[in-house]
């Protein structure tokens, strides 16, 4: 089923948090890992997700290091900060109470409107 | 397998967009590993060379596109707030030479002050603007550069000393710090033998403060080196695991301790200068009576206004007042309000300097903030505490603010190192400066058996 691409938008950021969360990965693997976890329902477009990581490498919610795998060129890591981890926290929260409140409405739940 | 052109032409256009230069070494290296990546997986599932490489770009996107989003995340980020507070500071203390301390005996000495600061803005804006990372670069060659030019420099002063001391060669030891800092940086990962050698380094150092002498110089050297150490330990930068540096550290230290305790005693000298710190009042005539006149005018001093004199400050006064003991000048005759002016800023400076040094991702611009913060905090706190009547070592200089135009022209140069370091720092990998990672060795020996290894170490 096609998804509305602004609806992952959003979400992106926590998304690649808590992909972080479970262990340090690379760009590529991450695009990856993505993919993976959501029965390719989110396709993440590298060319959406370095400036995002950099962007939040920036804000210190990521830090990067350099890793030498035996691979023709090292590898770039990401590594979700202490600040990341508390905003992953943040906005897990937020995903949970919008989310729970969508389902309700969509499974017809109490209507507010019509009270 | 090689890198075709393509990705290295798309990887250039994505470059191209980012302003700031600085940034494209990182981002050209990533983004070429992705493509990388992205067509051996596509090449896994079958597609042929060519094809997985024009997949790979296209799955990539638009590289002007990418290319402008990463310029708007990677800018310069100048650390204004240091700047703000240097150049408060710098003018401050052309206010208070002009304004206050004038002499008409000395009617120029405002004027040399003033070009003074106008050498050391544009020393300091000459060393943000050029790449600190030459430090890590050129580690050696900076480190036995600064400890021989004071060699160099008492050699050349033959006999012409000034207050015992070559007048020139003393400013050099405010390089010192981050001369260390340079040869720490070189260390990286050499285990115990890069403790040692980190210790050889500041016996060097400290052998050349006593050539001047200056006892000052040396304090600050041995102070700063030994809280460099404890950074770099932080980060096992030695390779030995943190606990170990620290026990290493400490054990020197601890050794140093004893043996300055030993030649105290032996040296009545020194026993003396340190007993006069504590009590000036045991030796009126000789160590401690500029340590009384200093007690008594701070002692009588006001919130506001002119304070009082007492016994020994009625009839006598510290030649240089206004030069070397600035503060007390300031507290007896402006009041105490000008004493906690200046130091409010020095407090907001340092504190915005720290705050930005542990910052720093890198260890080179770690250490080299470190350092400049480290020689800026020791020569603050030996000029306030000699100048509130406790004189155990004398600073060149209150930074910035007392008199001492070279004094001024080295430190803001310093200053303008440490601002170029949290201007680019953010974006200087310590892997990317190249010999000091441990490189893969060519030749092991193991169990019996020798191993050539042919891989070349590919530089970003």
């Amino acid at each position: 089923m096609a998804i509305d691409k602004s609806l992952l938008t959003g979400s992106t950021t926590m998304l690649i948090l808590k992909l972080l969360d479970g262990q340090d990965m690379y760009g590529y693997q991450m695009i990856e890992e993505l993919a993976m976890r959501s029965d390719h329902t989110f396709e993440l477009k590298a060319g959406t997700l370095y400036p995002l990581l950099h962007s939040l490498e920036k804000k210190e919610l990521l830090c990067s290091y350099e890793k030498d795998e035996n691979t023709q060129r090292p590898r770039r890591y990401y590594q979700i900060s202490h600040k990341g981890k508390k905003l992953l926290g943040e906005k897990q929260a937020e995903w949970t109470a919008y989310s729970g409140a969508i389902n309700r409405v969509m499974q017809g739940g109490v209507s507010f409107a019509n009270a | 397998m090689p890198m075709p052109e393509s990705f290295k032409e798309y990887t250039e256009l994505v470059c191209q967009q980012l302003r700031w230069k600085k940034a494209r070494s990182i981002i050209k290296q990533e983004i070429e590993a992705h493509l990388c990546d992205q067509r051996d997986a596509l090449m896994k599932n079958g597609m042929d060379e060519d094809s997985a490489n024009r997949e790979s770009i296209r799955q990539m996107g638009d590289a002007v596109e990418i290319g402008m989003e990463l310029d708007r995340v990677h800018r310069p980020r100048p650390a204004w707030e240091m700047f703000a507070l240097t150049a408060l500071l710098a003018f401050i203390g052309i206010f208070i030479k002009i304004f206050l301390t004038y002499d008409s005996n000395t009617p120029m000495q405002p004027i040399y002050s003033a070009v003074a600061v106008l050498l050391g803005t544009g020393c300091m804006l000459g060393a943000y603007f050029l790449d600190f990372t030459l430090i890590g670069k050129y580690p050696l060659l900076i480190y036995f550069g600064a400890a021989l030019s004071v060699v160099a420099l008492c050699l050349v002063s033959g006999q012409r000393m000034l207050n015992g001391k070559y007048y020139y060669a003393q400013y050099v030891l405010l390089l010192y710090p981050l001369a260390f800092a340079a040869l720490l940086y070189r260390l990286h990962g050499k285990k115990y033998t890069g403790l040692f050698l980190a210790l050889a380094g500041v016996g060097l150092l400290s052998f050349c403060c006593f050539l001047v002498p200056s006892v000052g110089g040396l304090a600050i050297t041995v102070v700063s080196a030994l809280a460099l150490m404890i950074v770099a330990a932080a980060a096992d930068w030695f390779s030995t695991g943190r606990a170990r540096s620290f026990i290493f550290i400490g054990v020197v230290t601890l050794i140093a301790a004893i043996l300055l305790l030993l030649s105290l005693m032996t040296s009545g000298g020194l026993t003396a200068r340190i007993y006069a710190a504590f009590n000036p009042w045991s030796d009126p005539m000789g160590a401690g009576w500029q340590s009384i006149i200093v007690r008594e005018l701070v002692g009588g001093a006001r919130f506001i206004g002119r304070g009082s004199t007492g016994e020994y400050s009625t009839g006598l006064s510290i030649p240089c007042m206004n030069s070397d003991f600035l503060l007390t000048w300031l507290i007896h005759n402006v009041g105490w309000i000008a004493f906690i002016v200046i130091m409010t800023i020095f407090a907001a400076f340092l504190f915005c300097g720290f705050r930005l040094c542990f910052k720093q991702k890198n260890m080179l611009g770690k250490l080299v903030s470190f350092a400049v913060m480290l020689i800026l905090t020791l020569q603050t706190i030996s000029y306030v505490a000699t100048n509130l009547g406790f004189a155990l070592i004398y600073s060149m200089s209150l930074p910035l603010v007392s008199y001492g135009n070279t004094a001024t022209i080295v430190n803001m140069a310093l200053i303008g190192v440490m601002l170029s370091t949290f201007r680019t720092g953010s974006l200087v990998k310590d892997s990317t400066l190249g010999h000091q990672t441990t490189r893969p060795r060519r030749l092991r020996w193991r169990n019996g058996e020798l191993t050539i290894s042919f891989k070349r170490h590919i530089a970003s």
